[in-house]
């Protein structure tokens, strides 16, 4: 008797551990996925993707601006030059904008004005240049445009002597957070 | 430790990354270059009519007047403004005088300094001197003409008066 209630209880045991496997619902195969003759098995990889916030800004051309005629009367003409220089500018991100600085100031009396070509959905402003950044451009954000415009004019009083071969400046424009 | 210290490393050049990208330039040159300028523009033309006298004296003389516009950057302070004209004065007029004169006076611009009343000929004078950079309109320009009864008369003649700036 006693040997019957182990073996009745071994087969509930037995009952309870492989009779439920029976029932178990197997997931469909994937799209595509081959048929396997007597196994199911599921690969699993993991990929890893990233897009790094990119900030690219190149400058192309430099610029001579000449100051040689005047109205009889009137100070010195004012110049510019807007098809020298040109400028590309790509950036993945939100709320960028360009600020523009000279490395050093001009002689008294001259002075240099910028505008930027507009990016699309920015703001451009003409400003003069000093070696304090003036923003150039506002509300850039996710965009990647190629030639446009630098366009400088420079203005000299009557103040401003010849200088020769002219005074020449480094001008920087810089990609940074708005 | 070494983990910590590699993972320190690379944090560190992550973030340098990051910072990299926040912002971006690049430069180039400009240059203003400023060559002499010396621009100068007369007004309008002048007629002078000498038709009257006091009898027993010559001709009496004729004043008319114009402006001139001048601008100029030079800072030597040798800039002049010099007149010639075209013909001589004193050789036009039926008579056998040959002293018919037309003389100018030039207002001077700030800081240059008029010659005063300067008879005029083929010859360059100067009329403005000592000039400093200026820019200026509306200055004066007065022409005299005088006659006397040896020069006869003369029909109307244009005579060219040639304005220079000279450094």
């Amino acid at each position: 008797m006693r040997r019957f209630k182990t073996i009745s209880w071994l087969f509930l045991v037995w009952i309870a551990l492989f009779i439920p496997v029976g029932f178990a619902q197997i997931p469909p195969p994937l799209p595509g996925a081959i048929p396997m003759a007597t196994l199911s098995m599921t690969l699993g990889q993991s990929v890893n993707v990233s897009v790094q916030q990119i900030n690219e800004l190149s400058i192309s051309g430099d610029v001579h601006l000449t100051i040689s005629a005047a109205t009889p009367g009137l100070g010195p003409d004012t110049v510019s030059d807007a098809v020298s220089s040109t400028y590309n500018i790509t950036t993945n991100d939100a709320a960028k904008k360009i600020v523009a600085s000279i490395d050093a100031a001009f002689s008294p009396g001259i002075s240099l004005f910028v505008l930027l070509g507009q990016p699309s959905g920015a703001i451009s402003t003409q400003q003069l240049l000093s070696t304090t950044s003036v923003d150039l451009v506002t509300g850039i954000g996710y965009l990647a445009e190629t030639g446009l415009s630098i366009s400088y004019t420079a203005n000299v009083s009557i103040d401003a002597p010849p200088n020769g071969s002219g005074e020449t400046r480094t001008v920087t424009l810089t990609l940074m957070d708005n | 430790m070494k983990l910590f210290s590699s993972m320190a490393l690379v944090l560190f050049l992550f973030v340098g990354m990051t910072n990299t990208a926040n912002a971006q330039a690049d430069d180039h040159v400009v240059t203003v270059e400023i060559q002499a300028i010396n621009e100068i523009l007369i007004a309008g033309d002048v007629s002078l009519t000498i038709s009257s006298a006091t009898p027993g004296s010559d001709p009496a003389p004729v004043t008319s007047g114009t402006t001139y516009a001048v601008t100029t950057n030079d800072a030597g302070g040798t800039t002049r403004i010099t007149a010639s004209t075209d013909v001589n004065p004193s050789t036009l007029g039926t008579g056998s005088g040959n002293d018919l004169a037309l003389s100018v006076t030039a207002g001077a611009p700030t800081g240059g300094t008029s010659a005063g009343a300067v008879n005029l000929t083929t010859t360059a004078a100067n009329v403005v001197t000592g000039m400093a950079p200026v820019s200026q309109a509306g200055v004066a320009l007065s022409y005299t003409m005088t006659a006397t009864a040896e020069t006869g008369q003369l029909a109307s003649t244009a005579i060219t008066v040639t304005y220079t700036i000279v450094n």
